[in-house]
């Protein structure tokens, strides 16, 4: 899995690289706190977070983008029992869940601030969920592709003419799909744009 | 140079990122271990009061032309005491006597398999491609080394044993009989407990290690407690 995802974002950062004049592309560190049904996986903050997005202004206080995520959430739990199917098992859990959103995303912008530019902006799309419980030496595995709300503010501080520092709180949501929870975290980003 | 300029940007805190972090926990060999218990519903475990316990250990191998270890005289013993001692503290009752068969609600029968586990170690990006896996049944064995990657790689392995104890309802076993759908013994298993770990480290962590997760797969079995 995550050598899908380092490929997807490799492959992701040429396209952006290349990305038409006019848009902005961004990279952002995103640490992020479990919450919700990701929690109840694995419930540690995680400072495994990344993404990438490419924003279009369309109007001056207006942009609508396209941004992919990853985030790794990992927990240890030791000496807990617990069922799978119809076997009761104890040992040492060792879980890692993996998410990644594929949102579009609009944001508005508040201008007339000098040099930085607040946001408030939503992402829908999808996001691909995938929870892992090493267990001794067997895997439990479960995956599952969710759609993906993820509400964000934010701001913009223009460094140059060139370079944007980005400040953000996101929060994303994916709804219970199928047997699989419901899945949420709370991120804070920061990283860099260029225009 | 703009875009080298750009790709450097974005490349340099993905790099930083991938190898700055190994996602993965480091376990030892004592956390590999596992308790595992699974029952029949249907049973009434409260009809159950007396047990008969084997006094051999059976090594089950797929390899017929293995010559196993006897079982007996290393670890056996110890499984076997640690499974009677259980039974015991649990309010069970142990009968011996087989003289005109077996008397004994429940008949326990022990059993131990081992089973070899390889996997290839990729070097450098290990983390990616590294799964454990089930034993006997290798979860990425497809993954041949991909002619072409740099680091080359190395084939490790280790050997996973397994203890498993079968309790078998000795009021419900029934013979075969001459119907053609029934042409064996039926011998119904209502509970099996299997202690699985890594066989490493010496002999006494082994057994240190045996009867912590025998006394689990009773523990949590709540319905065997009298």
């Amino acid at each position: 899995m995550k050598k899908y995802i380092i490929i997807l974002l490799l492959g992701l950062v040429t396209t952006l690289v290349n990305a038409q004049e006019g848009s902005t592309i961004f990279v952002n560190y995103l640490p992020a706190i479990p919450l919700g049904g990701t929690a109840d996986f694995s419930d540690n903050i995680s400072p495994r977070g990344v993404d990438f997005e490419v924003q279009k202004f369309l109007k001056e206080d207006l942009s609508v983008g396209f941004v992919i995520g990853w985030n790794m959430f990992r927990q240890k739990i030791t000496g807990e029992t617990f069922e799978h199917k119809d076997l009761t098992i104890t040992g040492t859990q060792f879980r890692y869940t993996n998410i990644v959103p594929l949102n579009l995303n609009v944001k508005k912008y508040f201008t007339n601030q000098g040099n930085t530019m607040p946001y408030v902006g939503v992402g829908l799309g999808t996001s691909y969920n995938e929870k892992q419980n090493e267990v001794g030496v067997f895997v439990l595995s479960d995956d599952q592709w969710m759609f993906n709300v993820a509400p964000e503010v934010g701001m913009l501080y223009d460094l140059n003419y060139k370079t944007v520092l980005s400040v953000k709180v996101k929060y994303n949501y994916s709804p219970k799909a199928g047997d699989f929870d419901s899945m949420s975290y709370l991120s804070l980003g920061v990283g860099i744009g260029l225009k | 140079m703009r875009k080298i300029y750009k790709l450097l940007v974005f490349l340099l805190p993905i790099s930083a990122m991938i190898y700055s972090c190994h996602p993965e926990y480091d376990a030892t060999i004592d956390e590999l271990d596992l308790a595992i218990t699974k029952f029949d519903e249907d049973q009434n475990f409260g009809a159950l009061n007396t047990f008969f316990l084997y006094d051999t250990v059976i090594y089950i191998t797929d390899d017929e032309d293995a010559d196993p270890p006897d079982i007996n005289e290393g670890q056996g013993p110890h499984i076997i005491s640690q499974v009677r001692q259980n039974l015991l503290n649990l309010g069970w009752t142990e009968e011996t006597d087989t003289i005109g068969g077996i008397k004994a609600d429940a008949s326990i029968l022990i059993s131990v398999l081992e089973t070899d586990v390889s996997f290839y170690y990729y070097g450098w990006w290990d983390w990616w491609y590294w799964y454990p896996w089930y034993p006997g049944y290798p979860w990425y064995p497809g993954y041949p080394g991909y002619p072409g990657y740099p680091g080359g790689g190395t084939t490790y392995g280790y050997t996973v044993g397994t203890v498993l104890v079968d309790m078998v309802n000795m009021n419900e076993v029934e013979a075969p009989d001459e119907r053609p759908d029934r042409p064996s013994f039926d011998i119904p298993i209502v509970w099996t407990g299997a202690v699985n770990g890594i066989l490493s480290g010496s002999d006494q962590n082994i057994e240190n290690r045996l009867t912590t997760q025998i006394e689990q797969i009773f523990k949590q079995s709540t319905y065997l407690h009298k």
